[in-house]
């Protein structure tokens, strides 16, 4: 049980060590998207992205009302 | 052949194909009862105090809406052998891939405290102390994945989802009027006319039956499944029938409700059984183990999303036959995000109407991306081959996509501003 629990610390510690360097690897990895982007999913990932950004929009709007407490 | 052998033949025929099915079924089933959450169970408990049986005929609406945009994830996860995680990496780059992943973790584990809101305040009921509750969950949860073994979770999860059928009883204990049920709630019909009230009630059970955490839950069951290309259909059949069950639970609570608590004001599904049991003690008890069930249901199916996500990207074994050493990354997350979720519920004065309130907006800007890439996913040739959308599957699914996306978007609005729809 003592084993299990020193084999398990050490891969946790060698995981915290290489952390970024995963980061890293799987931004690397993952740089060039595979799909194929044509007119449409160009255009869906746009909308997409507009769309994010009125949430955003709207939820920092709340905060500031918030705060001046309206 | 005569008439015997011809009997006898189609008879091992049919007893072939439901024992196919009963291997390849599960996710679906799973992914559907255990959409019908602690959350979900106060909201059709409030539909049916609030409107009575009028509102039944759109629960059976969002029966083809549950079943096309899980089918989709089934045949991605099939064809590809990815969950959604890994498979918006690969298809739209790290951006999306980490804001995917980020945002899941985060409902995720936000949707996990109000599980455990909802399964703390059932037992409340039963003077079992939020203490116990949350420990016993989790040591429940625990048991079910250390077995290092994908079937013997998915056959307890199932035991689990039977127990989620308790309101079918529950509903013919409170002896509903068949006839007042048919012509109030299956013709499509707005009480008191098409108001904000009633628009309000729409946009939650939309926003219930269809959540982020479901796509990438059961893409991710069907991979850890090992499900093939050739066990589609049997998996389309697994997602209708669950499809079916999380839509006559839905329908049975608000008959429970409508028949006895009509007209009073419902906050959550625990007010409701408490206000059964001064009627019919057995229906209010039962309403309360349900609430229990659906809120365990929940929390395994939300807690291994996030695992497997995050398992998928880093690369980490991640599935549920391996043993704990085997995949130590994989059960870490599982227990902290379940372990964490827990002890939030057990604090003094923490912010929990906040949190099941944020929980809707956060879904919310994550469930269009999450839709909008399986569809984009989904019609990629190369990948998906035979099994890419056809153009009545696209327009079926894309319709169904831009209405979600449409109402659960007025719905966390108005979560953020709830005056603005009154």
């Amino acid at each position: 049980m003592i084993l299990q629990l020193r084999i398990l610390m050490r891969q946790y510690r060698r995981f915290f060590e290489g952390r970024f360097r995963k980061i890293h690897e799987i931004n690397k990895k993952y740089a060039r998207p595979r799909l194929v982007v044509n007119k449409s999913t160009a255009i869906s990932l746009l909308l997409l992205r507009l769309y994010l950004l009125f949430l955003v929009g709207l939820l920092i709007f709340k905060f500031i009302m918030t705060l001046r407490g309206k | 052949m005569n008439i015997f052998a011809k009997t006898f033949y189609e008879y091992r025929r049919i007893l072939k194909a439901l024992k196919l099915f009963l291997m390849i079924s599960g996710p679906g089933i799973i992914v559907m009862l255990a959409d019908n959450d602690a959350g979900g169970i106060t909201t059709y408990a409030a539909t049916g105090s609030s409107y009575g049986y009028n509102l039944i005929w759109f629960l059976i609406l969002l029966l083809p809406v549950a079943y096309y945009v899980q089918e989709m994830t089934v045949r991605l996860g099939a064809v590809t052998k990815r969950g959604h995680a890994e498979a918006i990496f690969d298809g739209f780059g790290s951006f999306w891939g980490w804001f995917s992943l980020l945002d899941l973790f985060l409902v995720d584990w936000l949707t996990l405290v109000t599980e455990f809101i909802g399964m703390t305040a059932a037992l409340s009921i039963f003077h079992i102390p939020p203490c116990s509750t949350v420990i016993g969950v989790c040591c429940i949860m625990g048991f079910m994945v250390i077995q290092g073994r994908y079937w013997t979770w998915e056959k307890i999860a199932l035991v689990f989802c039977a127990v989620n059928l308790i309101y079918i009883p529950c509903a013919f204990m409170v002896k509903p009027s068949v006839s007042d049920i048919l012509r109030q709630g299956i013709i499509p019909n707005f009480p008191g006319g098409f108001n904000n009230q009633i628009f309000f009630f729409l946009m939650a059970n939309i926003g219930t039956t269809i959540a982020p955490w479901m796509v990438f839950f059961q893409q991710s069951a069907v991979v850890d499944k090992s499900l093939q290309e050739k066990d589609i259909p049997w998996s389309r059949i697994d997602t209708l029938v669950g499809s079916f069950f999380t839509v006559l639970v839905a329908v049975f609570i608000v008959v429970v409700t409508g028949t006895v608590l009509k007209g009073q004001p419902i906050n959550s599904a625990a007010q409701a059984s408490l206000e059964l049991m001064k009627i019919n003690k057995h229906v209010g008890t039962f309403l309360a183990i349900g609430l229990f069930d659906a809120g365990f249901l929940g929390a395994i199916c939300v807690s291994l999303a996030s695992s497997w996500a995050v398992g998928e990207v880093f690369g980490w074994a991640h599935s549920l036959n391996y043993k704990i050493k085997e995949a130590p990354w994989f059960y870490a997350i599982y227990f902290l995000t379940l372990i964490s979720a827990g002890v939030v519920v057990l604090i003094p004065g923490a912010p929990l109407v906040m949190i099941t309130l944020f929980v809707q907006v956060i879904a919310v800007t994550l469930l269009p991306a999450a839709l909008v890439f399986l569809i984009l996913l989904l019609n990629d040739e190369k990948t998906m081959g035979k099994f890419k959308n056809s153009l009545p599957q696209n327009i079926i699914s894309t319709t169904i996509v831009l209405g979600i996306i449409a109402l659960s978007t007025l719905y966390a609005i108005s979560a953020i501003f709830p005056n603005l729809f009154t």
